[in-house]
């Protein structure tokens, strides 16, 4: 509960602050990897990769361990409740994992890095591919794949990834984004897959930008807000047939999910947004559905375990036993509302071609923006948003990468050369790798 | 006997709460082999380099060169690549390579181009600072005739808690002086690795 009010101050406080509140946060062992997990999150908006890298590494070392079935713990749900299992990530969280990873190798350089995580993606997505055709698979998680391959000049390994990305998109009935249109065409193109390119040209209505090597290209990636938290459902009913109250807690997402706001940059003479590749509200309520059946079956399992208990009790004409287990059983009962909670709340990409030149992207953002148009879903956020709070210097340790205020910062590209921005919405800064 | 069994049943739950908070070190040897999670580990970066140099060294190219040359081939080492599923220490992998070729005696080995800036460095320094008699002049470095070049990867079969993990180790030498493949090594590895689907 204390991490979901954490997440919240997100939108509000620096990273740096939300992460010094959260170490100071005593967890016990069971919660370790939801810690690690926004620890690793938390660097990531600070611009400490490395640590990212670590805490992260750690937390997918850490779920392997705890994704065995233990059985004390789950002793311990059916008596008391679904808190004390040890928490896994959810298939959509290990995804994001490795998408984090794989960004904060790219910022640092370390592009065989990056691909090493897009291969474990493609394990993990194997081990998630017997439960549906949805589980684990990530649009966005193909999409930056695609990139990490292109970057490697693996066109054909690129090719494969963009498909998943528009064929998940599909499912999850997202339209197709420009920059994923763009890059089905230029690469059916390249391949040579005449009849796929000639499809892509029906469906998009337009042919692939021929290629440009006086230009160089801009990948920005924008995080936009912090996801849901999971709430809990309380009911505490006394029941007379029972002669005792039943108690059910169920965890749940709010119905409105936020809404997706993109990034807008100017390059002078054209204006530029992000389109969303992802919406983790969606991946996040998805894995919460796909884990109902166990988590009602426990709390049906609990709700008998604790009507024996006061039955046996009640039979023993203790009656001061049965009160006293009645009692306990009513503030035992909690929904495990655990959850990756300092993710963003959806993952959004722009891929352009600039000449080579000097660029204010962001000119007029000068404090943190924070989204209060809430119906427009167009609206470019960064040119119209109510402002609230104040930027906040960035403390930089050793290992740490500056990030820069976004209206501070100046893009000089070359020709031919590949720069990634990564502008994580709620620190009004960006972090760029010049290529 | 109920005393009792409260007791055995207490004593346990104490012993396994207890065994589960020790922190248990061992020492053992640095070529002894113990696999813990299946991934690629020290054993793995040892027994391949020793196995894949020792094969290069066998090969005829290096006889061919000395017959040649009257000389024996100066070696470096460029770039191992990972491209596995693996973080794997690329630079514990290369150190093995080169500790191999050096105590072969076959071959000599040249600095990398990183270690070769420091040393450049210093020999600057000691033109300034060190006695005439002490001095190392510049440009009579030993050119490498040929560069060990190579990749790590992977192929990997998942279902449920098993695993196939399957590693190929593909090295080649290059001819500095014409771009000649000399020698193509080859070493695979191939392990199961199962996870429990329970724990306590």
């Amino acid at each position: 509960m204390r991490v979901n009010a954490l997440a919240s101050d997100l939108e509000s406080s620096p990273p740096e602050q939300v992460l010094t509140d959260l170490e100071n946060i005593a967890f016990p062992e069971r919660d370790r990897v939801q810690f690690l997990l926004n620890f690793g999150i938390l660097k990531s908006l600070s611009g400490d990769f490395e640590g990212s890298i670590k805490d992260l590494q750690e937390a997918k070392s850490v779920i392997q361990q705890v994704e065995a079935t233990s059985i004390s713990e789950n002793i311990g749900a059916v008596a008391v409740n679904d808190t004390l299992k040890s928490y896994v990530a959810t298939p959509g969280e290990q995804m994001l994992i490795h998408q984090i990873l794989l960004t904060n190798y790219l910022l640092k350089g370390q592009l065989d890095e990056a691909r090493v995580e897009v291969l474990q993606a493609q394990v993990k997505a194997k081990k998630f591919s017997g439960k549906s055709e949805l589980t684990g698979r990530l649009a966005s998680m193909e999409y930056l794949a695609g990139l990490v391959y292109e970057l490697h000049n693996e066109v054909d390994n690129a090719m494969i990834s963009y498909r998943n990305a528009a064929r998940f998109m599909k499912k999850r009935d997202m339209e197709i984004p420009d920059v994923l249109q763009n890059s089905l065409l230029r690469c059916s193109y390249l391949l040579g897959l005449k009849n796929e390119y000639k499809k892509y040209v029906i469906l998009f209505g337009r042919k692939t930008a021929r290629a440009d090597h006086k230009k160089g290209e801009l990948t920005v990636i924008f995080w936009d807000g912090v996801v849901s938290a999971k709430k809990q459902n309380f009911i505490t009913v006394y029941v007379p047939k029972l002669e005792h109250n039943v108690t059910l807690a169920l965890p749940y997402y709010p119905d409105k999910s936020k809404p997706i706001m993109p990034l807008v940059f100017t390059t002078g003479d054209n204006v530029f947004k992000t389109e969303p590749i992802e919406n983790v509200e969606k991946i996040v309520r998805e894995d919460l559905d796909a884990q109902k059946k166990v988590i009602y079956s426990t709390v049906l399992a609990r709700m008998v375990a604790k009507h024996l208990a006061i039955k046996v009790s009640q039979g023993q004409n203790a009656e001061g036993l049965s009160m006293l287990l009645n009692l306990a059983s009513v503030l035992t009962e909690a929904a495990d509302v655990r959850s990756w909670n300092m993710l963003p709340s959806s993952i959004q990409v722009a891929r352009v071609k600039l000449a080579p030149g000097r660029y204010q992207l962001f000119p007029n953002q000068t404090k943190r923006q924070v989204a209060k148009v809430k119906n427009n879903y167009w609206n470019p956020l960064l040119f119209l948003s109510e402002v609230k709070g104040a930027t906040i210097d960035q403390p930089v340790g050793k290992s740490m990468v500056r990030g820069e205020k976004l209206d501070e910062f100046m893009l000089d590209i070359k020709a031919g050369q590949k720069v990634l921005l990564f502008v994580p919405g709620v620190t009004n800064r960006v972090y760029s790798h010049y290529m | 006997m109920k005393q009792v069994m409260k007791l055995l049943t207490t004593g346990l739950v104490g012993f396994l709460l207890t065994a589960c908070n020790v922190t248990k070190v061992t020492r053992m040897g640095a070529d002894e082999s113990i696999d813990l999670s299946g991934a690629w580990n020290d054993t793995d970066s040892q027994l391949v380099a020793r196995e894949m140099i020792g094969d290069a060294l066998n090969r005829p190219w290096l006889s061919n060169f000395s017959a040649r040359r009257g000389k024996t081939p100066a070696v470096i080492v460029g770039s191992v690549r990972n491209l596995s599923h693996e973080h794997i220490n690329v630079r514990t992998f290369v150190a093995e390579l080169e500790r191999e070729l050096v105590n072969s005696g076959h071959v000599e080995f040249v600095a990398s181009r990183n270690d070769r800036n420091e040393v450049r460095e210093e020999r600057m320094d000691q033109d300034l600072h060190a006695s005439e008699d002490t001095r190392n002049a510049a440009g009579q470095e030993r050119g490498a005739d040929f560069m060990l070049q190579g990749q790590i990867n992977t192929i990997i079969d998942v279902n449920d808690n098993k695993q196939v993990r399957y590693y190929q180790v593909d090295l080649t030498l290059v001819s500095m002086a014409d771009n000649r493949k000399v020698w193509l090594g080859q070493k695979k590895i191939k392990k199961f690795v199962e996870n429990s689907k329970f724990r306590y």
